[in-house]
């Protein structure tokens, strides 16, 4: 599975290429507009926040459209003639999509800390107001409390970001099992995609009476400054959680299934 | 080396494109898989790689089921361009190199200085018959059980296409085989020793080339035109 990894890293080497030097290139935009401008820093840390949920989704989108190419395209036969198993080479899209997600996560994590400090003391030194809220966010973002919150978060995030990729990889593999790469196989894809979701938003609501709001991640803005809100029902936010995790799991056996007996490349 | 195909079917909707062949590849021949344009030769070469699934029967290698693991034992070529966009023909040899252990790295290097190409060529940038000769390097130097390749020499000169054909007989795996399928049946009869001939998805001849000549007095491409002028 490690081989497998490689070569989707270096097949993805030119989207993660741009979405590094992005991030880079908005960094360096960053600090040097933060010497001269508060205003024109704040609205490069907007676009820097935009980047990280670009980045993201891009991530997603790459590890869908390979798994798509590899499966209508010829270069799909120097994945699948590998003496590899099915489920190892499924799973080794996903863990590249996943760490390469983290990678860039964590250093837009890193450089968002960093900037914070940066524009507060830009703030202090303009004797701006703002400088005492970034001030408590900081401190706020440093307790046991905070991290805890910020793991909560991420933990979700990783569930679902697992459940929906998976989604994708059965949707695509259902879409060649019924039209075999004739033309509209994208749309019908797209379409067992949609069907899928909705099918395990009506599961989790009927099973837990999750997504009613009350369990929702929220951005709270208080005396301490701006926050991350989780749900108090900690217990829901595992159940919804675990079942993100056991439906990616039953959809990637199904993807490994259909692409073992089923689909012919 | 043995590889057994029994009753062997695929169906796409409605449309048999292999049906009900039995057949029999065993080791030490270089087999020519013949037959015109639909007649089910790509199909079953992808069949027996594992990369189309068969609706009805069985392939074994070995009385094993193919699987995931024979893959190790076989190695397919297909008709078109197949190596990722980013690949280089040194990048080809590593991806090979790391997945399949009977890949020889100085025999790739051989083939590739006698069909006079680089390593540091870009795969997007060759020419049809430049990455025919790529892709038979690769093959070439896999000591696969079994090789098969669909449809070789297309695009491939005279000059290298005879190369091609000697580099064949002269690594052929000791303990396998090799399958080719090809329109060009008279270059081809020159270096296989049994022939397989398909029509609308079926078995119709399976022979020794030397028999053929001995008891019908007929050449490959003769028993060729035999079995299929009649359709015309």
């Amino acid at each position: 599975m490690g081989r497998i990894m490689k070569y989707e890293i270096k097949k993805s080497r030119m989207i993660f290429l741009i979405m590094t030097v992005m991030m880079l290139i908005l960094e360096a935009a960053f600090l040097i507009v933060n010497r001269f401008s508060i205003n024109g820093s704040s609205i490069i840390a907007l676009f820097l926040i935009l980047s990280a949920f670009i980045t993201y989704i891009m991530v997603l989108v790459n590890g869908v459209m390979m798994f798509s190419r590899d499966m209508r395209e010829k270069s799909g036969f120097m994945v699948y003639m590998t003496p590899v198993p099915i489920w190892q080479i499924i799973l080794g899209k996903i863990l590249v999509c996943f760490i390469s997600g983290a990678i860039l996560f964590a250093a837009y994590v890193l450089f968002g800390y960093m900037d914070m400090g940066c524009l507060q003391k830009s703030m202090a030194a303009a004797d701006s107001a703002g400088a005492k809220m970034i001030g408590m966010m900081l401190k706020n973002m440093m307790t046991m409390d905070a991290f805890k919150t910020i793991m909560r978060v991420l933990i979700s995030i990783l569930c679902s970001t697992f459940a929906l990729l998976n989604a994708a990889y059965l949707a695509i593999s259902l879409g060649n099992t019924v039209l075999r790469g004739k033309k509209g196989e994208r749309a019908i894809s797209f379409v067992f995609f949609v069907v899928i979701m909705i099918i395990l938003q009506i599961i989790s609501f009927k099973v837990a009476g999750l997504g009613s709001g009350d369990n929702n991640i929220g951005l709270v803005m208080d005396k301490s400054g701006l926050n991350f809100s989780v749900a108090a029902d900690v217990w829901r936010e595992i159940l919804d959680n675990a079942m993100s995790v056991v439906f990616g799991f039953a959809m990637f056996g199904g993807s490994s299934y259909l692409i073992k007996n089923k689909i012919d490349l | 080396m043995e590889l057994v195909c029994q009753n062997l079917t695929k169906k796409y909707f409605t449309k048999k494109a292999v049906d009900g062949l039995n057949l029999k590849i065993e080791s030490g021949h270089i087999y020519a898989l013949l037959g015109p344009n639909g007649s089910g030769k790509s199909t079953l070469m992808k069949m027996i790689a594992g990369l189309t699934k068969p609706s009805e029967g069985s392939i074994t290698l070995d009385n094993e089921q193919l699987s995931w693991k024979t893959k190790e034992k076989i190695s397919y070529t297909p008709t078109e361009p197949f190596f990722f966009g980013y690949m280089k023909i040194d990048d080809v040899a590593k991806y090979y190199a790391d997945f399949f252990e009977d890949f020889d790295m100085n025999l790739f290097d051989k083939v590739l200085s006698e069909m006079n190409l680089d390593r540091s060529m870009k795969t997007k940038s060759l020419s049809s018959g430049m990455m025919a000769k790529a892709k038979i390097a690769a093959s070439i130097a896999r000591r696969s059980e079994l090789i098969m390749l669909d449809e070789p020499l297309n695009g491939i000169d005279l000059l290298a296409r005879d190369s091609i054909q000697e580099l064949l007989i002269k690594y052929a795996p000791e303990n396998g085989s090799i399958l080719i399928s090809s329109h060009m049946v008279e270059e081809l009869e020159r270096m296989v020793d049994r022939t397989i001939f398909m029509k609308n998805g079926r078995l119709v001849a399976d022979t020794d080339v030397e028999e053929l000549r001995m008891r019908e007095g007929l050449s490959v491409a003769d028993k060729y035109r035999q079995l299929y002028s009649e359709e015309a």
